[in-house]
């Protein structure tokens, strides 16, 4: 008897549709245009801190080295930072609402 | 307490029915299955209340008789046996400890908060004011432009005030959808593979969503419509019976059109996932009963503009639409509101959060500092993923193509957040660190969830000073009822946008009657045939306050205090 390897059959039950994987290249385009349109867009002195554009770079990291072995700390450490944006703007908006600040 | 009975054998009724039809409808998963709960109690909920509202009998007797006939119907036909408590899985003592406490919390946040937001007391809440003093539907809906918009979540509030003829409980109409929303992420998230303790941290994330959140406790129907969006989404993955989706698909439309403007995503995930596994879809009466009722849900306020009015999107498109909200897609808008979104909204950093999403996107620390990179990373390997978030960022793009760029239009898409959050815990599986990092940002979420932009510390002891009876939000100066008026009628004269529903009193005893006269002889006129002595106008518009400077001039009404006017 010989066995023939088969291709998935997309009506398996059980199987998982699409879309295709987007080939790393796409991702990295997708990834770089949105760096591309935040350097263009926000001034130079607040793009350390700029969401989009740390999220697109972090995604061209993704999309060009997804084995890369310090990826997990690399992302702990991008979500730290990303926290700490985060908290530093809204916290004092929080305090007031619990009345610790004055509104 | 014979209301508070009847509230009681209500909901046993509604969750009895649910139960007997998710029986018929299961999914086979036991966390898609309570979602399905959920929806099919809200829909039977809402399918009651429509019932009695059209047929003159919203009361409690009326609601209760109905409720205690199926609970009757139920136990003959032995459903009661089959009645199983959702088993709670197995996520541990301090996860079941935390849940616990956003529950207390979540219950005092009823008790204590009375319907304080503008665009509740304007046009949502008037009308189940008036459907519950008349015992039925009234043509009468206030003067607020949006009076007409559909008015789904107003039959769930409705059910939560008829019996007791108090609005104390009123908020719980909110969190019923708060706990849809968080129980359909979690199921999202075991879909995808996430353990148990995952998902419950994906539901915990997205419960405390901070717009979300606060929303679902301020009368507003954001977080219902987002939490349907969800759980439709949710439905189309686990290959749930069709009726489901129209009942999800239902009562989304009856409570916001904004449900609308996601079904791009919604109709894009069904194709998506057309080749998974399908479960059988048994033809029963039961699912064609759920799908009608769907239907009737999703159409009836649409159907009632068209038949009152002359369009189903009423005043929208029409001469007299006020162009407060953006009717139509357009891409100048799609445009503005993603580059504000990236660029500004969501940090969340103008101000305090809000149930009105005020100049921010409201998603919390989880979906800015965890989510979306979560989500960037996980997609790379499942596909299932990938056609999720597909479908998740077409209805957020629909949704925000519909919008305009006004400061609160990302209310609308609350439902967003809900991926960023599942992708949270399926990469806390993965990746070490990311699982305190989730901590901290629930942490972060509950300190604040617990008052917000638009109830501070000194609006919630003003409430809590009140005893519950009189609760009421009249009590602060936004609403500008600065005094109490000893008169059960009272006429309303003042702008459109006027917070009329606190007229009412939290037990509805008393009557409000919209004057709509065009001179000053006729407001007079208007006023002692409907018994009117005392006349409030906020806000009023420029002919409004001719004639009200005209009725003064004359001698025929006198300004009180505040915004009070009585007539002479």
């Amino acid at each position: 008897m010989v066995i023939k390897a088969q291709k998935p059959s997309r009506k398996e039950k059980g199987g998982v549709p699409i879309p295709a994987p987007p080939a790393a290249w796409l991702q990295a385009g997708l990834a770089l245009a949105v760096l591309g349109w935040r350097i263009m867009t926000q001034p130079a002195p607040v793009l350390w801190r700029d969401w989009g554009l740390i999220l697109s770079a972090y995604w061209l990291l993704v999309a060009l080295k997804p084995a890369w072995q310090n990826l997990s700390r690399v992302t702990a450490s991008v979500g730290a930072y990303l926290l700490a944006i985060y908290v530093i703007g809204q916290f004092p908006h929080t305090l007031k609402s619990l009345g610790f600040l004055a509104p | 307490m014979k209301g508070i009975l009847l509230l009681v054998l209500a909901n046993a009724a509604s969750l009895l029915g649910a139960s007997a039809l998710v029986r018929r409808m299961s999914t086979g998963s036991a966390s898609v299955d309570a979602v399905l709960l959920l929806v099919i109690r809200l829909s039977l909920i809402s399918g009651a209340v429509l019932l009695c509202g059209v047929t003159g009998t919203l009361s409690p007797i009326g609601l209760g008789t109905l409720s205690v006939l199926a609970l009757a119907l139920l136990g003959a036909c032995g459903e009661h046996k089959h009645w199983q408590w959702i088993p709670l899985p197995p996520v541990g003592w301090a996860w079941i400890v935390f849940i616990i406490a956003v529950g207390v919390r979540l219950l005092a946040q009823v008790w204590f908060f009375a319907p304080y937001l503008g665009d509740p007391l304007a046009y949502h809440l008037p009308k189940v004011a008036e459907w519950v003093r008349a015992g039925a539907f009234t043509r009468e809906m206030g003067v607020h432009p949006h009076a007409t918009f559909p008015a789904g979540f107003e039959l769930i509030e409705t059910w939560w005030v008829v019996f007791l003829k108090h609005d104390v409980l009123i908020e719980m109409a909110g969190v019923e959808f708060l706990i849809l929303a968080g129980a359909s992420a979690g199921a999202l998230a075991k879909i995808l593979g996430a353990g148990d303790r995952s998902a419950c941290l994906a539901g915990a994330l997205y419960a405390l969503v901070p717009a979300l959140h606060l929303s679902a406790t301020s009368c507003l129907n954001d977080t219902p419509a987002s939490a349907l969006v969800v759980s439709t989404m949710l439905l189309i993955i686990a290959r749930a019976h069709p009726a489901t989706f129209l009942a999800a698909a239902g009562l989304g439309l009856g409570i916001k059109p904004t449900y609308g403007f996601a079904l791009p995503g919604m109709i894009l995930l069904n194709f998506l996932w057309r080749s998974s596994g399908t479960l059988a879809r048994p033809r029963s009466a039961e699912a064609f009963s759920l799908a009608v009722l769907g239907l009737v849900l999703g159409t009836c306020w649409y159907a009632r503009n068209w038949i009152w009015f002359g369009s189903p999107f009423y005043p929208l498109g029409s001469a007299s639409d006020p162009k407060m909200v953006q009717f139509g897609a357009s891409l100048s808008s799609l445009w503005a509101n993603l580059a504000s979104l990236v660029g500004a909204r969501v940090y969340d950093n103008a101000t305090l959060y809000g149930p009105n999403d005020d100049y921010m996107a409201g998603w919390g620390a989880a979906p800015f500092a965890i989510g979306v990179m979560a989500l960037l990373w996980i997609q790379r390997s499942d596909p299932r993923m990938r056609a999720l978030a597909l479908a998740f960022v077409v209805s957020l793009l629909s949704t925000l193509a519909f919008s305009r760029n006004d400061p609160w239009h990302l209310k609308y898409a609350l439902f967003f957040p809900a991926l960023p959050c599942v992708a949270t815990a399926l990469l806390s599986e993965r990746v070490e660190g990311i699982k305190w990092l989730a901590g901290g940002t629930l942490g972060f979420a509950i300190l604040g969830t617990c008052l917000s932009y638009d109830l501070r510390a000194e609006h919630l002891r003003v409430l809590a000073a009140q005893p519950w009876r009189e609760r009421t939000a009249a009590r602060l100066a936004y609403g500008q009822v600065t005094r109490e008026v000893p008169e059960n009628t009272v006429g309303y004269f003042g702008g459109p946008l006027g917070a009329t529903y606190l007229l009412y009193r939290p037990d509805f005893s008393r009557r409000v009657v919209y004057l709509r006269a065009r001179t000053a002889s006729t407001l007079v006129e208007e006023a002692h045939a409907t018994g009117v002595r005392w006349v409030f106008a906020p806000d009023p518009t420029a002919e409004q306050a001719r004639i009200l400077d005209d009725s003064t001039a004359r001698g025929w009404m006198k300004l009180d205090s505040g915004r009070f006017f009585v007539l002479q």
